[in-house]
């Protein structure tokens, strides 16, 4: 007929081959990374009610993949990794905190208007619950250094405060609405747009190395709440530094993406040769509360999708080589199975025949054929 | 090394203008050596890549491209995510609600119907002023969308407001003022700081003085 019936939605793909080999890898290689420094997997539902993340979560309900559970409740698609875990940390984990956290789960986002966009997203992180203290904004960024460290030789982080800009808006007497423009052109770096301000306009360009402090320092001057962040946020860049990470962390205080969620230091690693951030997280003191257990927690997500893209837009991974095909035929799957067990690189051919395994062989680049017919063993050079 | 698109057209040659006023050399974009060529080499640190508004956009917050040069009416009709880093203060011109001449387009209680080629723009403007308009997406010369009554008003690019002039139209209100920006990939801009501010501060050099001259200009 038309032909639809191939089609994927736009912004998910099929994902095989190397590029699979990749985003497990990944996985794995953060797995291990998160397991021995003390966390925990946490897996949560695919669909959550829709309430869940009205409460949690800043995402507009645009965004999300909506549909109704058999009682006619609103259901949503993991719009979020975040937000669950709060909702299930709320709810089961209470007794059990401090606790640390991570994840491996993918994020449902709906995309449209063809801008390449992806509406599926591999995501992989980690949630520190339970204290509000330095130690644990500590752990969670040498964590995210060293999740980068896993994945890109060229990378960095940048850390924020988000009460530095919320003290210095509060300053200046606007009304909600106008605050939360304001906010948008910061994010944006559009300082054009903002008229008067002069306070407020320099923020956007507070990004760099440990000079930004200086620049940071005179505009706060006065705002105690602001000296009070850029204070603080010193304090984790300094320690950091002495930790061996000075030329892999950058500070910009112009993040201020999701105000009214992060409550203290929120942070970006970026990796040479993405076109987004593939880190992102901060602290998040009140996100919790809401599910109406008051606890404390800071954390971050991985990109796993963008990451695995750029891999692969650098240098393409390699194919999985096994140089042994070994084809049997009903009689000799014995000895196939033997010989299998003590050749290093061969595999089982699932396909019967000689010329059939010969052919296949070629296709896939083995460079012999090992041929079990009536318990005979058969070598073949494959050119 | 950093890659910038440029929009094609007008907004190139002005484009152009900056970058040798800024010190690159931009010989390989001459009218006559430009070809059919789409990649192009300005001075040693920057590639040219030639496209049009919208895909300026695109490649910038796919981080294809490390930055690009773009009007704002496209960088708000767009919606994405990028820094505006600079306005260029080129290519000046306004999105205007624009109608019938001397009709009130906020009379009545019927439904209003507003034709542009900007539709998420027109939506955002009256969203922000909490007024319910459908929006019609009229792809060229929409002048003809309140002549033909398909649409109470228009909201287009104005300049000097002459085309709006000879069909009887005029314009309403101001929605937003428009310039040339430079845009930069949130992420590039931080894994190769030191090229982008260098060009930053160029560019901005170049604002500066052209807007002094403009002064100077404007007082003789």
């Amino acid at each position: 007929m038309s032909g639809n019936n191939r089609n994927i939605p736009s912004g998910t793909r099929d994902i095989m081959f190397e590029e699979a080999d990749l985003f497990r890898s990944l996985e794995v290689r953060l797995t291990e990374l998160y397991t021995k420094r003390g966390f925990s997997e946490i897996m949560t539902p695919a669909i959550e009610y829709y309430d869940v993340f009205e409460t949690g979560s800043t995402m507009a309900q645009e965004e999300m993949y909506k549909f109704t559970s058999p009682e006619g409740r609103l259901l949503v698609l993991r719009a979020d990794n975040t937000t669950p875990i709060a909702r299930a940390v709320a709810s089961r984990l209470s007794e059990h905190i401090p606790t640390k956290l991570f994840y491996h789960q993918k994020v449902y986002r709906l995309s449209y208007g063809n801008k390449g966009r992806k509406s599926e997203i591999s995501q992989s992180g980690v949630e520190i619950l339970g204290y509000g203290g330095i130690q644990s904004d500590l752990i969670c960024l040498i964590t995210a250094i060293e999740t980068l460290s896993k994945i890109s030789e060229d990378y960095k982080l940048e850390l924020g405060h988000v009460g530095f800009f919320n003290a210095l808006i509060s300053d200046c007497g606007l009304c909600e609405e106008e605050a939360a423009k304001i906010r948008r052109l910061v994010e944006r770096k559009d300082v054009n747009k903002i008229l008067g301000l002069d306070v407020i306009k320099k923020i956007p360009f507070l990004f760099g190395g440990k000079e930004v402090f200086k620049d940071a320092e005179k505009l706060a001057t006065g705002n105690e709440k602001a000296m009070h962040a850029l204070s603080y946020l010193k304090k984790l860049y300094e320690i950091l530094c002495d930790a061996g990470y000075e030329d892999k962390i950058m500070i910009d205080l112009g993040i201020v993406h999701s105000l009214d969620y992060y409550t203290g230091c929120v942070f970006r690693g970026y990796m040479d040769g993405a076109g987004e951030p593939v880190l992102a997280g901060g602290r998040y003191d009140t996100l919790i509360s809401k599910f109406a257990s008051d606890i404390p927690a800071t954390g971050f997500g991985v990109n796993i999708s963008e990451i695995a893209e750029t891999l692969i837009r650098k240098n393409s991974p390699e194919k999985k080589r096994f140089h042994t095909l070994i084809a049997f035929d009903e009689k000799s799957f014995n000895s196939a199975l033997k010989f299998l067990e003590d050749t290093e690189g061969a595999v089982l051919s699932h396909i019967g025949g000689e010329k059939e395994n010969i052919a296949y062989a070629k296709k896939e680049g083995f460079s012999r054929l090992i041929m079990f017919e009536k318990g005979e063993k058969k070598t073949i050079d494959i050119k | 090394m950093l890659r910038l698109a440029l929009t094609k057209g007008r907004i190139e040659k002005s484009a152009l203008q900056y970058l040798a006023k800024a010190g690159y050399d931009v010989s390989e974009l001459d009218e006559e050596k430009k070809g059919r060529k789409l990649l192009f080499k300005v001075g040693n640190d920057i590639e040219v890549v030639l496209a049009k508004a919208a895909d300026v956009i695109t490649y910038v917050e796919h981080g294809v491209c490390d930055g690009g040069i773009v009007g704002e009416d496209t960088i708000m009709e767009a919606n994405a995510s990028i820094y505006e880093l600079l306005d260029l203060e080129f290519g000046k011109c306004r999105f205007a609600l624009a109608g019938i001449k001397g009709k009130n387009f906020y009379d009545g209680y019927g439904h209003k119907i507003v034709a542009s080629k900007y539709p998420h723009v027109t939506k955002e403007y009256f969203d922000s002023k909490g007024i319910d308009v459908e929006v019609v997406k009229i792809e060229g010369s929409v002048e003809l969308a309140p002549i033909l009554k398909l649409s109470d008003a228009i909201v287009d690019i104005v300049e000097t407001g002459s085309t709006l002039k000879a069909n009887g139209l005029e314009v309403y209100e101001d929605v937003a003022d428009i310039s040339a920006r430079f845009i930069a990939n949130i992420s590039r801009i931080k894994m190769k700081k030191k090229e982008f501010d260098t060009l930053i501060r160029a560019l901005s050099g170049v604002v500066e003085s052209e807007r002094a001259l403009n002064k100077e200009k404007s007082n003789v």
